[in-house]
């Protein structure tokens, strides 16, 4: 059998990670997918997954989605995680891009959406 | 656009030339001071006590003040005083030269107004540079005081344009008829405009279609897609067009005009005129739920599409679901801004915790204000992060009538004229195409029988029905005597109609005159088997359950219905008069 990635969603606007989870699934139906509305919830749901690829909002209340990322290097240094964001500031993109992160512009489109896809096959490859 | 105004902001503008008012009652200070002042380009007035100071500052408007203290007539307390209440939102330093020397003397300069205060005998150089020094901070009160202005008008501005738009885009995007008895709604933007949209118009046939939209983004640029919207929602509800129809042509308009990245997650619902059944297209807005009337497990019904304005409609998926509702259910719809509502800790209101409210077996008619005192409750008046709207729709057939029975026809009928028209559709066409809008638009068009359009747009509808669904598509409505068969008849429809191959319908109208009313005559023929129409009538007439009101209620409002040929041809006389304005006939 083979291999099927599993992708975090992690964003408190239910809109937003209904949309990501249709372009994924739309484009890959057999990958898994976990969602959670917040970083608590996503460390919770995360502790005994492997996780390829993470979709993490930057902006959400409690945990912040760059302190979340942080943490989830550390437990899954495997997955390719990317950022969700509406207004991305440069320092903040130098941080994440020098911890191998990537971006997804919001809102989010089936553009950007697949735009990241095609950066993790790239790493996978 | 905002201007600012030219600041001058050179450091040698104490040598600028301005006009200057020296108050002293000692002829020698005048002069000496005149000639100093003269010599660098200024415009000297002088008065020799403080009434005639501030006479000639009323006549001439200087910028800066000279002021003895000790004058004859008035002195220069008093003087500085009355100048600073004429000086209105100018600022003109006063400067207070004298040869006093105690502190209480200046302490009341500063109270009476003065900006400075300069000791007897003085240095020209010290003089000059406490006027450059005023002069400064004049300039700069006059640049903030024109910035201020600027500021004030383009305010002003803005919020008339505000207003102006904002009366357009409500006349456009109208409630329709959501004062409806059996509607519950709370709307609740977090700016003048809603990026949510919440919609509700009367089909032709009655009953109620329902549209709720939730743009991403909030305020003004979310609000812009609501008005194409709005107006496609109302002008085909108008027409008698399906809620399908409608997701289709509003995805269509906002694919073409909505920057990418922007859409509008949306409900539509469909009600029919009995308040029994209810088509539903969800695409991006939260599970829709149905609460029984005693509370306990809630019916769901959970987004199937993507929001409007995503894809183009060649990728639009506009199947609905269509399930039945008991007398006494209340199906709820809401946006996000519901169930994300934060509480001031960043927690939020949550689907689980509405469903708590939802649940509990409170009386019906009280859970909406439960539901809208929890949320405001929960939200413990921190700040709205979005727009905020939930609905609450009653299946109560009684009131439903009620609501409908308001409704005037606007336009007037035509005088009774002679014509016919014949449309014969076949499987291709039946397929894809719901003829009955255009053809109450014709009959509109030629008869204006605007009145009568909802008995008409009934009449045709189930006939069509009929002759569609059973004639061709061979279903049963004894299957929708049961929940699940009403389902599964309706899954059926939609298979069966798909795949239609053979097969047609002929629908013709002739209008005749009789005397001063007219008589509209509709015949509906299938190539279907027919059925004993004879044999089956008591069949039809208790067949009113499940399948929307039926024939009875056809019989109701026709003059004369009969069936031909093999039962596959069904013709209905409809008599009206011109000038008639209540409609004899009785809706069970």
């Amino acid at each position: 059998m083979s291999y099927v990635p599993t992708v975090l969603i992690v964003d408190d606007s239910r809109l937003s990670r209904m949309m990501i989870r249709t372009f994924i699934t739309q484009a890959h139906p057999d990958w898994s997918i976990i969602e959670a509305s917040n970083g608590q919830e996503a460390l919770e749901k995360t502790t005994t997954e492997t996780v390829d690829l993470m979709a993490i909002d930057l902006n959400m209340p409690g945990m912040d989605g760059l302190t979340l990322a942080t943490q989830l290097q550390h437990t899954h240094p495997t997955a390719y995680i990317t950022l969700v964001t509406a207004n991305i500031q440069e320092s903040v993109r130098h941080r994440a891009a020098a911890a191998g992160m990537g971006f997804i512009a919001k809102p989010v489109s089936e553009n950007s959406v697949l735009a990241c896809l095609a950066s993790l096959e790239n790493r996978r490859a | 656009m905002l201007s600012a105004p030219v600041v001058p902001n050179n450091p040698t503008a104490s040598s600028a030339p301005f006009t200057i008012l020296i108050a002293d009652d000692d002829r020698i200070n005048r002069t000496v001071l005149n000639t100093m002042l003269k010599k660098d380009g200024h415009t000297v007035y002088m008065a020799e006590n403080g009434q005639e100071a501030v006479t000639l500052f009323e006549q001439y408007q200087p910028d800066l003040v000279l002021m003895d203290v000790m004058m004859p007539y008035m002195d220069g307390y008093e003087a500085t005083s009355r100048i600073k209440a004429l000086t209105g939102e100018r600022f003109v330093p006063v400067i207070f030269l004298s040869a006093m020397t105690d502190t209480q003397a200046m302490v009341h300069c500063v109270e009476c107004g003065g900006d400075d205060f300069l000791h007897k005998p003085y240095k020209h150089a010290i003089l000059k540079a406490k006027i450059a020094a005023l002069e400064r901070v004049r300039q700069l009160y006059t640049t903030l005081q024109a910035q201020k202005n600027a500021l004030a008008s383009h305010h002003q501005r803005l919020q008339r344009e505000y207003e102006v738009a904002e009366k357009l885009f409500s006349t456009i995007v109208h409630p329709g008829c959501l004062d409806a008895p059996h509607l519950k709604y709370l709307l609740s933007p977090m700016a003048i405009f809603n990026g949510d949209l919440l919609l509700a118009a009367r089909k032709p046939s009655g009953g109620l279609h329902i549209m709720l939209g939730d743009f991403t983004g909030h305020g003004l640029p979310a609000a812009v897609g609501a008005m194409p919207v709005s107006d496609v929602f109302y002008a085909m509800t108008d027409k008698g067009y399906a809620i399908s129809d409608i997701v289709a042509e509003a995805n269509q308009k906002l694919k073409a005009i909505l920057p990418t990245g922007v859409f509008c997650a949306a409900v539509l619902l469909d009600l029919d005129a009995t308040y029994s059944q209810l088509t539903v297209w969800n695409g991006g807005l939260p599970d829709i739920l149905v609460r029984q009337p005693s509370g306990g497990p809630l019916r769901r019904l959970r987004s199937q599409h993507l929001p409007l304005g995503v894809v183009d409609n060649t990728r639009l998926d506009r199947s609905v679901e269509v399930i039945e509702l008991m007398p006494g259910e209340r199906v709820y719809a809401y946006t996000d801004g519901v169930i994300e509502a934060s509480a001031p800790n960043g927690e939020m209101f949550s689907q689980p915790r509405l469903e708590v409210y939802l649940t509990q077996d409170w009386a019906p008619e009280q859970v909406f204000e439960m539901i809208c005192d929890g949320l405001t409750a929960f939200h413990a008046g921190g700040p709205q992060r979005d727009d905020l709207t939930l609905i609450e729709i009653t299946c109560d057939a009684r009131l439903a009538n009620q609501a409908s029975s308001d409704a005037t026809a606007s336009s007037v009928a035509k005088a009774p004229a002679c014509w016919h028209m014949a449309l014969e559709l076949d499987a291709i066409t039946l397929r894809t195409l719901d003829p009955l809008p255009q053809i109450i638009q014709i009959l509109m068009a030629l008869q204006g029988l605007h009145a009568h359009r909802k008995r008409l747009y009934t009449i045709l509808a189930e006939l069509f029905a009929n002759a569609l669904e059973h004639g061709l598509l061979g279903l049963d409505s004894g299957l929708k005597h049961t929940p699940q068969g009403f389902v599964a008849y309706y899954t059926a429809r939609e298979q069966r109609l798909a795949a239609l191959e053979h097969g047609w319908i002929t629908i013709s109208l002739a209008h005749t005159v009789i005397g001063t009313a007219g008589q509209l005559t509709l015949r509906i023929e299938d190539s279907g088997p027919g059925f004993d129409y004879q044999r089956c009538q008591p069949d039809l007439v208790a067949n009113t359950t499940h399948s929307g009101r039926g024939i009875p209620l056809v019989r109701a409002l026709c003059q004369a219905l009969t069936y031909h040929g093999t039962g596959n041809c069904v013709e209905a006389v409809y008599v009206w008069s011109p000038g008639e304005t209540n409609v004899s006939h009785h809706e069970p």
